[in-house]
C-alpha cells in the first residue's frame, strides 16, 4: 500500500500502519495501531529517544505520513493485539546501534536485552517488534557495517550531553562506531509499502526506494 | 473439567472482581462462550466445576481469580479448538495472544504444546495468531514447525490468503 498523509489515515479491524515523522537524524518512525481495537482512536507507539519509549495520540503535530501494512487481516489483527499489550506496560529501552545483536529484543514479557545488544533505535525498535511476529520486511545482514561513524558519533554526544546524560549508554554507543549499522526510518519505510511475501528487501533495494520515501517528509 | 451440578453458584451471587484486569479477562473469557450460543449459565457451571473439580470451597471473587489461572493458560487452546463456522467476535485474537504470552511467561515454551492438538481441525484465524505469537519460541514449543507445515491447508480451506498470512514465520 502506499503512504497517505497522517491526517488522512484511517484503519479499519486488524490493521496497523507505519507512520514517519521528521527526526533528529532526518526521519523518526512509529507504528499505529487502534487503541482498543474497536474504536477510530488511534495511537502510534514509538521510541523516542534514549529510556523513552511513548504511545502517542495519532497523529498529532509531527507525523506526516503513514502507510497501512499489507500483512493479511488476521496477522494485522495479531499485531494490533500485541502492540495493545505492549503500550500497557511500556518497555525502558537504551537508544543503541548494534542491530546485530538486537534481533531477539521481544521476548517473554516485552522488551528484554539480548546479549551483547546495547539498545535499539527508532526504526530497529519497529523491525524487533515485526521481527517479533515473524514479519522481516528488511534483511539487515545485507546492510553495510562501518560506514556510519558520523552518526554514531552524533548520538553519543547527545546521550553525554543531553537533558538526561547517560555516560554509560554513551560509551556504549560509541563503542560501535566503525562497526554500526544504520537502518534509516526511510529505508524501512521502503518494502513497508510492498506485500510480505516479497520480503526481506536487500539494502540495494531499499537504499534505491529510499528517496521517494525520504521527499514525502520535505 | 468434571462436572457436577450440585454446586451450582445460586443465582443472587453478587460477583465481586478484584480488578479492573480480572474483569478485563473475565469479559473475554465469558464473551466467545455466549457468542458460540452456550447459556450464560453454563460459564458458571465450568467457573463452579472448575473451582470443585480442584477441591477449593471459595466464594465466587476467588473463584473467579481461578478462572483467570484458567484463562491464562487455556484460552489459546479454547479458541484454537473453536468450531471453523462459530462466529467470530472482534476481540478473540486479542485472548489468544495475550494467552500465548502468559503461558509462556507464566509456565514456558514447552507449555504450548501443539503435538497436542490437531491442527487439520483447527480455527484458521486463531492458527495464525498462535503461530505469530509464539514464535520467538518456534524452537522450543513442541509441534511447532508441524502446525506450521500443516496451517496452509487449514487457512486454504477457509479461503484465507495462506502466502500473505504465514509470511516470514518460515525464516
Amino acid at each position: 500500500m502506499q503512504f497517505v498523509p497522517a491526517g488522512e489515515l484511517r484503519l479499519t479491524y486488524g490493521q496497523i500502519a507505519f507512520a514517519l515523522a521528521k527526526g533528529n537524524f532526518g526521519s523518526h518512525a512509529g507504528l499505529v495501531f487502534r487503541e482498543d481495537g474497536a474504536s477510530e482512536n488511534l495511537r502510534v507507539l514509538h521510541f523516542e529517544w534514549n529510556d523513552k519509549v511513548k504511545i502517542s495520540a495519532f497523529p498529532g503535530q509531527a507525523w506526516r505520513v503513514a502507510c497501512v501494512l499489507d500483512i493479511g487481516e488476521t496477522t494485522g489483527e495479531s499485531m494490533e493485539s500485541y502492540l495493545r499489550l505492549l503500550s500497557k506496560n511500556l518497555p525502558k529501552i537504551k537508544y543503541g546501534v548494534n542491530v546485530d545483536a538486537a534481533g531477539g529484543s521481544f521476548v517473554d514479557a516485552g522488551y528484554v536485552v539480548p546479549p551483547g545488544s546495547d539498545g535499539l533505535t527508532c526504526s530497529t525498535f519497529v523491525w524487533a517488534i515485526l521481527k517479533y511476529q515473524g514479519l522481516h520486511p528488511v534483511d539487515l545482514s545485507t546492510w553495510p557495517a562501518g560506514v556510519n561513524v558520523e552518526w554514531v558519533r552524533e548520538i553519543a554526544r547527545i546521550l553525554y550531553t543531553g537533558e538526561v546524560p547517560d555516560f554509560q549508554q554513551g560509551a556504549k554507543v560509541n563503542a560501535q562506531a566503525d562497526s554500526a549499522k544504520r537502518l534509516k526510518p526511510t529505508e524501512l519505510g521502503v518494502p513497508i509499502q510492498e506485500v510480505p511475501e516479497d520480503w526481506p528487501f536487500t539494502f540495494n533495494q531499499a537504499s534505491a526506494g529510499e528517496p521517494a520515501v525520504s521527499v514525502l517528509l520535505s | 473439567m468434571m462436572r457436577s451440578n450440585q454446586n451450582q453458584l445460586p443465582n443472587s451471587s453478587v460477583l465481586t472482581i478484584p480488578s479492573r484486569d480480572a474483569a478485563e479477562d473475565l469479559y473475554e473469557f465469558v464473551l466467545p462462550i455466549i457468542d458460540s450460543g452456550a447459556r450464560p449459565g453454563d460459564f458458571w457451571t465450568e467457573l463452579t466445576d472448575w473451582t470443585c473439580s480442584n477441591g477449593i470451597n471459595s466464594s465466587l471473587q476467588k473463584a473467579v481469580q481461578i478462572n483467570q489461572a484458567s484463562v491464562d493458560t487455556h484460552m489459546w487452546y479454547h479458541n484454537l479448538m473453536r468450531p471453523v463456522d462459530a462466529p467470530f467476535v472482534r476481540g478473540e485474537i486479542f485472548t489468544t495472544v495475550r494467552s500465548v504470552r502468559r503461558t509462556i511467561q507464566k509456565h514456558s515454551p514447552e507449555a504450548l504444546d501443539l503435538n497436542a492438538v490437531d491442527i487439520t481441525q483447527c480455527h484458521p484465524k486463531h492458527l495464525i495468531a498462535v503461530l505469530r505469537s509464539s514464535y520467538p519460541w518456534k524452537d522450543k514449543v513442541p509441534g511447532w514447525g508441524v502446525a506450521l507445515s500443516k496451517a496452509p491447508e487449514v487457512l486454504e480451506r477457509a479461503g484465507i490468503n495462506a502466502r500473505r498470512e504465514l509470511a516470514g514465520l518460515d525464516r
